[in-house]
C-alpha cells in the first residue's frame, strides 16, 4: 500500500518537474545571479570611492603646496572618472577656486554650474550655489543671484538670505535689502561668525536695534 | 521512520539535541546578568542609537579634566549634543560615500608624535598608550576614521571657499567707514544728592525683592574621621609574626647556591658501537690522568674537548644553576671542592670531566638584618586589615548609636571636630569636600535626628556628621537691609533723573539745539566733534560707537540719539557725517587680511550651516533620564 502511494507522488513530482522545472532553475540562476551581481556593485563602488578619496586627498595636498597644474589634473580626473562618488562635486569646488583664482570667472561658473547640477552630496550642490550667487553679484546679474537665492535649503538660510540682501542692495532696494539681512540674522546658526558683518550691513541701511 | 526517531530521542541523541536547544537560552539569560547598567541608549539620532557606553566614556574624558563640571547638567547636554552632531556627520559622510583608504589611515596614525619614538611609529608605543586609555587598536582606528572623514568633508567644504571682489569691496566699505560725532555724558552721581526716598518706597522695594534678601541656609557640624594612615601607627608585629613572614617570603631573602665549573667532553655520538665508546672512555682517562699530573686545565680543554663553544673559552660553562647540566655530571660536579676534577663521567653527550672553579655558598639574609623591612611590610598588611574591620565597627556605631558621637568617638579612641558654618555648597576645610557637606544637608541629618551615615571621603578615610546647629534659609529684617535698600533707590531715581534729561536733549537737538549750549546748562561739557571708524574709536565707550554706527545716515541736519551707559549714566551723541571707506585706495595688506578674514568666515560659517542643516533635517529623540 505504502509502496504504491510512493510511487504515485514520484510520478506527480516528475510531472511537476516537467512542467516547471525549467522555469524554477532561471529563477534560482537568475536569483543568484542577481546576488552575486549585486555583490560585485557594492564592493566596486567601495573601491570607487576609496579610490576617489585618495586622489581627493592628493587634490588637496597639490592645492596647499600651490602646485595647481596637478590639482587640476586630479580633480579633472575625479570628475571624469569618479563622477558617481561624492568627490566629483567637491573637486568642482576646488577647481572652480583655482579658477576664481587665475581671473578666470567665467570657468569658475562652469564648475560651480556643473556642481549644482550634478554634485551627489546636497551640502556641496548649496555651496555651489551660493558661491555661484557671489559670482553674479560680482557681475552686476542681481536677478540671476536671486533666482538662486530663493531655492534655499535647511541650515543655509542666513547665508541665502545674505545673498539677498547683497542682491537687492545692488538693484537700489534698500528696504527689501534691510529685510533680508535682517531676517538672516534671525536665521544665524548660534555659533556662527557672520554675525557682526551681517549686523553691520544691516546698521548701514538704517535697520539696527541697538542705541 | 518517524518511529525510529522517537524511540532514539528516549536515548542519548534526545539529551544531546536538548543540550544544543538549551545553550542558546541559558547563555541568552546570563547575558544579561553581566549587562552593566542599562542598557537604554541616551538617544536615537535617525535611528542609529548613541550607546550610554560612548556617553560614558566621553564623559569620564572630560571628567579627568575638571571633574566638578563633569556632575553638571549642562555638561552632560553638551556631550550628548555633541555626539549627536557627531553621528549625524558621520552617516551623512558614510551614506553619501566619503571614505578613508586604510593606507592612509594608517599614515595618519605612523604621522602622531605620540606613538613615536625618534620620529618613528613604535606599535609597542602605540598600543601601550591606547590601553593606558582603556582602548582598543580596532576601536581607535574607526574613531580616527570616522574624524578624519569628517575632517574631510569640513576640508573640502571650506577650503575651496573664495572671496569676490565686489564682496571684498562691501566689506571694506562699511568696515573702515568714518563717522563724525560730538556727544556728551550725563552722570547719575550728579542728581545724587538731590534725590529722596520716601518711607513708602521703601517698604515697597522690601516687599518687592524679599528673595534678595534671602540669607542662605547653613550649619554647624560635630564630625569624627577614621583614616587609613592613624590606624597602622600603633601597630607593633609580634616576634612571631616576623618570624612567619620571613619564612613565608624566604625567596626574597635567600640566595641560592652557586657553582662555576669548566668541562672538557669527549663525545660519543648516540648508537655508537661499543668500541667507539671504548676508545671515548680511554681518551677521557687519558686527559684526567694529565690533569692529575699537573696539566692545565684551559689548555687541555683547547685541544681535546668536543664542546667547541666552551673549548675556546678553556672549557668555562660559567655560573651553574641546578638542572642546567645533565644530572650524572651535576652529582659528581657537587662532590668537587673548589680545584677539584672529576673523574671521567659519561653522559648521554659522552664522556665529561669537569672542574669547579668557583663555588658561593647560599646566601641568607639574616632575619636580624631583614626585621626593619618586615616590620613594615607586616604593619602595612595589618593595617589594611585593621582599618578594614575597624571600617565597619565605625559604619555600624554611627548608625546604631545614630544619637551622636560619643559612642563611636569612645569605642575606636576618635576625636570629635567641630567645623565652621558651611551652606549646601560647602564651606572651609573638610566641609568643602562635596560628599561631606551633601550629607550634612540630608533631612535627618540636618534635623539633628540623626548622624550621617559613613561618608567615604575617599577610600583611606571615613567620616561621620553630626549637626549641632542649623541656620534655615531666612529673609533678613528690613532695619537690616534698610540702608541697602535706601542706596540702590536712590541710584534708581538719580539714573531716571540722567535719562529724563539725555530725552529732553535729544528733543532739543533735533529741534535744532546745539549740545554744546546744553551741556554747559546742565553742568558738564560736551565732547568736540571727532571722525571714528569701527576699529579706531579715539576711546569712546563702546556700546556708545556701536549706536554711533547703527544710526541712520544724517541727512541734512545731525541724526541724534542717547545711549545707556549703565552706571556711568547716559550719553547723548549727534552725528554729522558718514563717508564710506574707498576699496579702491585701501593698502593692499587691508585687502589681503579681509580677504582672508572672510575666506576663512564664508568656509567655517558654511560648514556651521551644514551641521544646522543636518540638525534640522534629523529625527532626533534624546532619553533625558537616561544621563
Amino acid at each position: 500500500m505504502s509502496a504504491y502511494t510512493d510511487q504515485e507522488e514520484l510520478e506527480k513530482l516528475k510531472a511537476w518537474w516537467k512542467n516547471y522545472g525549467g522555469a524554477l532553475l532561471i529563477g534560482v540562476l537568475l536569483g543568484l545571479a542577481l546576488l552575486f551581481g549585486n555583490k560585485y556593485w557594492t564592493q566596486y563602488k567601495e573601491q570607487q570611492r576609496v579610490a576617489a578619496s585618495e586622489l581627493y586627498e592628493q587634490m588637496l595636498q597639490q592645492v596647499k603646496e600651490s602646485k595647481t597644474g596637478d590639482a587640476r589634473a586630479s580633480g579633472e580626473k575625479l570628475i571624469g572618472e569618479y563622477a558617481r562618488t561624492p568627490y566629483a562635486g567637491m573637486a568642482a569646488l576646488m577647481l572652480a577656486r583655482l579658477s576664481f583664482e587665475a581671473n578666470d570667472a567665467a570657468g569658475a561658473r562652469r564648475r560651480l554650474e556643473w556642481a549644482e547640477a550634478h554634485a551627489l552630496d546636497p551640502a556641496v550642490a548649496h555651496a555651489a550655489r551660493l558661491r555661484l550667487g557671489r559670482l553674479y553679484v560680482a557681475g552686476g546679474e542681481y536677478d540671476a543671484a536671486l533666482a538662486l537665492a530663493s531655492k534655499g535649503g535647511p541650515g543655509f538660510e542666513a547665508e541665502y538670505l545674505e545673498l539677498k540682501g547683497d542682491a537687492y542692495l545692488g538693484q537700489g532696494k534698500t528696504d527689501d535689502a534691510r529685510a533680508a539681512y535682517s531676517d538672516a540674522i534671525q536665521q544665524l546658526p548660534p555659533d556662527s561668525t557672520s554675525r557682526r558683518l551681517l549686523e553691520m550691513k544691516l546698521e548701514d541701511l538704517g535697520g539696527g536695534k541697538r542705541g | 521512520m518517524l518511529a525510529k526517531i522517537r524511540e532514539k530521542t528516549q536515548g542519548i541523541i534526545a539529551t544531546l539535541i536538548l543540550a544544543f536547544v538549551a545553550i542558546p537560552f541559558i547563555l541568552w539569560g546570563i547575558g544579561s546578568y553581566f549587562e552593566r547598567g542599562s542598557s537604554v541608549a541616551v538617544a536615537k539620532v535617525n535611528g542609529v542609537e548613541i550607546s550610554q557606553q560612548a556617553y560614558r566614556q566621553r564623559l569620564e574624558e572630560l571628567r579627568s579634566v575638571d571633574p566638578r563640571r563633569a556632575e553638571s547638567r549642562a555638561l552632560k547636554e553638551m556631550v550628548v549634543e555633541s555626539l549627536i552632531d557627531q553621528t549625524l556627520l558621520t552617516s551623512h559622510a558614510e551614506d553619501a560615500g566619503y571614505r578613508l583608504s586604510d593606507a592612509r589611515l594608517a599614515e595618519t596614525i605612523h604621522g602622531i608624535p605620540y606613538f613615536q619614538r625618534d620620529g618613528r611609529f613604535e606599535p609597542a608605543i602605540y598600543e601601550a598608550l591606547l590601553r593606558r586609555q582603556g582602548l582598543r587598536p580596532a576601536d581607535f582606528e574607526a574613531r580616527l576614521r570616522r574624524d578624519s572623514v569628517t575632517a574631510q568633508v569640513q576640508q573640502g567644504l571650506s577650503e575651496s571657499a573664495f572671496v569676490t571682489d565686489a564682496d571684498l569691496a562691501a566689506t571694506i566699505r562699511l568696515l573702515r567707514q568714518e563717522r563724525r560725532v560730538s556727544y556728551a555724558v550725563i552722570n547719575p552721581d550728579a542728581f545724587l544728592p538731590k534725590v529722596t526716598v520716601t518711607e513708602q518706597e521703601v517698604a515697597d522695594y522690601y516687599q518687592s525683592n524679599q528673595e534678595s534678601f534671602r540669607s542662605p541656609e547653613a550649619v554647624r557640624v560635630e564630625y569624627v574621621t577614621l583614616k587609613a594612615t592613624d590606624v597602622g601607627r600603633e601597630i607593633q608585629p609580634s616576634e612571631e609574626e616576623l618570624r612567619q613572614a620571613y619564612s613565608a617570603d624566604a625567596a626574597r631573602y635567600v640566595t641560592p647556591e652557586k657553582r662555576k665549573v669548566s668541562h672538557i667532553l669527549i663525545s660519543v655520538p648516540p648508537g655508537a658501537n661499543e668500541g667507539a665508546d671504548k676508545a671515548a672512555r680511554a681518551r677521557a682517562e687519558d686527559v684526567a690522568k694529565q690533569l692529575r699530573g699537573g696539566a692545565n686545565f684551559a689548555a687541555l680543554a683547547k685541544k681535546y674537548s668536543d664542546d667547541k663553544e666552551s673549548a675556546a673559552k678553556g672549557g668555562d660553562l660559567g655560573d651553574v644553576t641546578p638542572g642546567l647540566l645533565p644530572p650524572e655530571l651535576e652529582n659528581a660536579v657537587k662532590a668537587l671542592k673548589p680545584g677539584e676534577v672529576t673523574a671521567p663521567v659519561r653522559t648521554a653527550f659522552g664522556y665529561h670531566v669537569a672542574k669547579l672553579t668557583g663555588y658561593q655558598a647560599e646566601q641568607r639574609r639574616s632575619y636580624e638584618s631583614a626585621k626593619q623591612e618586615l616590620i613594615e611590610q607586616v604593619r602595612r598588611r595589618k593595617s589594611e586589615e585593621r582599618f578594614f574591620e575597624l571600617g565597619e565597627r565605625f559604619r555600624n556605631l554611627v548608625y546604631e548609636h545614630s544619637e551622636g558621637l560619643q559612642p563611636v568617638a569612645k569605642e575606636l579612641g576618635l576625636t570629635i571636630q567641630t567645623t565652621d558654618w558651611f551652606t549646601r555648597t560647602g564651606g572651609a576645610g573638610i566641609s568643602a569636600q562635596p560628599r561631606f557637606a551633601a550629607a550634612a544637608f540630608e533631612p535627618d541629618v540636618l534635623s539633628r535626628a540623626r548622624n550621617s551615615e559613613a561618608i567615604e571621603l575617599n577610600p583611606e578615610t571615613l567620616a561621620a556628621v553630626h549637626v549641632l546647629e542649623h541656620k534655615p534659609s531666612v529673609i533678613r529684617p528690613l532695619a537690616e537691609v534698610r540702608p541697602i535698600i535706601e542706596r540702590a533707590l536712590k541710584e534708581q531715581h538719580a539714573r531716571d533723573q540722567a535719562r529724563l534729561t539725555a530725552e529732553e536733549w535729544v528733543k532739543q537737538l533735533e529741534q535744532g539745539g546745539k549740545l554744546n549750549d546744553l551741556a554747559r546748562a546742565g553742568g558738564t561739557a560736551a565732547q568736540l566733534a571727532r571722525t571714528i571708524t569701527r576699529e579706531q574709536t579715539a576711546g569712546m565707550d563702546k556700546r556708545l560707537v556701536d549706536a554711533v554706527f547703527a544710526a541712520p545716515r544724517p541727512k541734512d541736519q545731525p541724526a541724534v540719539g542717547q545711549v545707556d551707559l549703565g552706571r556711568q549714566g547716559y550719553a547723548v551723541y549727534a552725528l554729522e557725517a558718514v563717508k564710506d571707506a574707498d576699496p579702491t585706495t585701501a593698502d593692499a595688506a587691508l585687502k589681503e587680511k579681509v580677504r582672508r578674514q572672510l575666506a576663512q568666515r564664508r568656509g567655517a560659517d558654511y560648514y556651521v550651516g551644514y551641521r544646522a542643516g543636518l540638525r534640522k533635517a534629523a529625527d532626533v529623540k534624546i532619553n533625558a533620564d537616561q544621563l
